[in-house]
């Protein structure tokens, strides 16, 4: 029996998705899933990466219209065969022993712990990648400071969630069809469910940022449409 | 640190409930921080030439997520 799932959506980035499994190839524990969800990709994920053999379980589904991270992330949900769900990006590169440390983290939490957010790090020495790292972009502050574990929200691309009150919660808001809001949508659902959201800061991911000042206004423009959906239809009392 | 942080930083985290978008706006970094965010940069040790830098990674963020927040309040969100 696997000890937790890891779920990945990806579009049109087989590269990038063969060097994460590549990475959680690397972990130090394999008695976990991958769950890939290709997002309606224009060459399939499946027949890339499902010849070669992976020390963990790996399946992919695929959605034929891409329909967003936020579904991909649903679909994911749906299918995994586990109680703790862990999540990162196409893009990301987890350190040898992140599923180890948050599935660890996520089985010893209290049951009103609903998710837990590892933290995210610059994978590049570029100017954009040490801009990210100097704000720590990627790693929510502390909203308590009696309770500085304690976070206010989680990032998809490194964090834990417990697979019944995410699913009792509703999931990913697929209203938001780009990446940018709808791990904070999530989590607000979490919170409003009364559950609360910690850190596990020794789960690291490593994030490759892409570079260049078009990429970084793209990425911005995402959140700042994702943020104003979260704002206007999560906030208001 | 991310936008929602900016209802949180003051410590409670009912501040994340009850906000709207003209408040969400006011609290986001305005371009007339950018000498705090340079004097910040310099004392955490950077170089003149990465504060530049910086300075303009700041100015193009800000700009965009602004411009995202305005446009998602007109935004075909599939309902």
């Amino acid at each position: 029996m696997e000890i937790a799932s890891v779920i990945v959506p990806t579009r049109n980035r087989i590269e990038e998705v063969r060097g994460l499994l590549a990475s959680l190839a690397q972990q130090t524990r394999t008695d976990f899933e991958v769950l890939v969800i290709d997002d309606g990709s224009t060459q399939p994920v499946s027949p890339v990466v499902s010849t070669q053999a992976w020390p963990f379980k790996l399946r992919i589904k695929r959605n034929d219209a891409g329909k967003g991270p936020a579904a991909a992330r649903n679909t994911g949900l749906i299918l995994a065969r586990t109680e703790r769900l862990l999540f990162t990006d196409d893009d990301c590169r987890p350190e040898p022993d992140w599923v180890a440390r948050l599935s660890t983290a996520l089985a010893d939490a209290p049951s009103e712990v609903g998710g837990i957010g590892g933290r995210t790090i610059a994978h590049g020495s570029d100017i954009f990648s040490r801009y990210y790292e100097f704000h720590r972009m990627l790693d929510p502050l502390p909203h308590d400071r009696l309770r500085p574990d304690y976070i206010p929200y989680l990032v998809t691309a490194n964090c834990a969630i417990r697979r019944d009150p995410l699913l009792a919660s509703g999931g990913f808001d697929c209203r938001i069809p780009s990446a940018g809001g709808e791990d904070v949508a999530a989590s607000l659902r979490l919170v409003k469910a009364g559950y609360v959201l910690t850190r596990c800061h020794e789960a690291i991911v490593r994030h490759r940022f892409r570079p260049g000042l078009k990429n970084l206004w793209r990425t911005y423009y995402r959140y700042g449409l994702g943020g104003r959906f979260v704002v206007d239809r999560y906030l208001p009392l | 640190m991310s936008w929602i942080d900016v209802f949180v930083k003051e410590g409670d985290p009912q501040k994340v409930y009850g906000a709207d978008a003209e408040t969400a706006l006011r609290k986001m970094p305005q371009l007339r921080h950018l000498p705090w965010a340079a004097k910040a940069y310099r004392r955490a040790g950077l170089s003149w030439s990465t504060v530049a830098a910086f300075l303009v990674i700041d100015i193009v963020r800000s700009i965009a997520y602004r411009k995202g927040f305005r446009d998602g309040a007109s935004f075909p969100w599939q309902e």
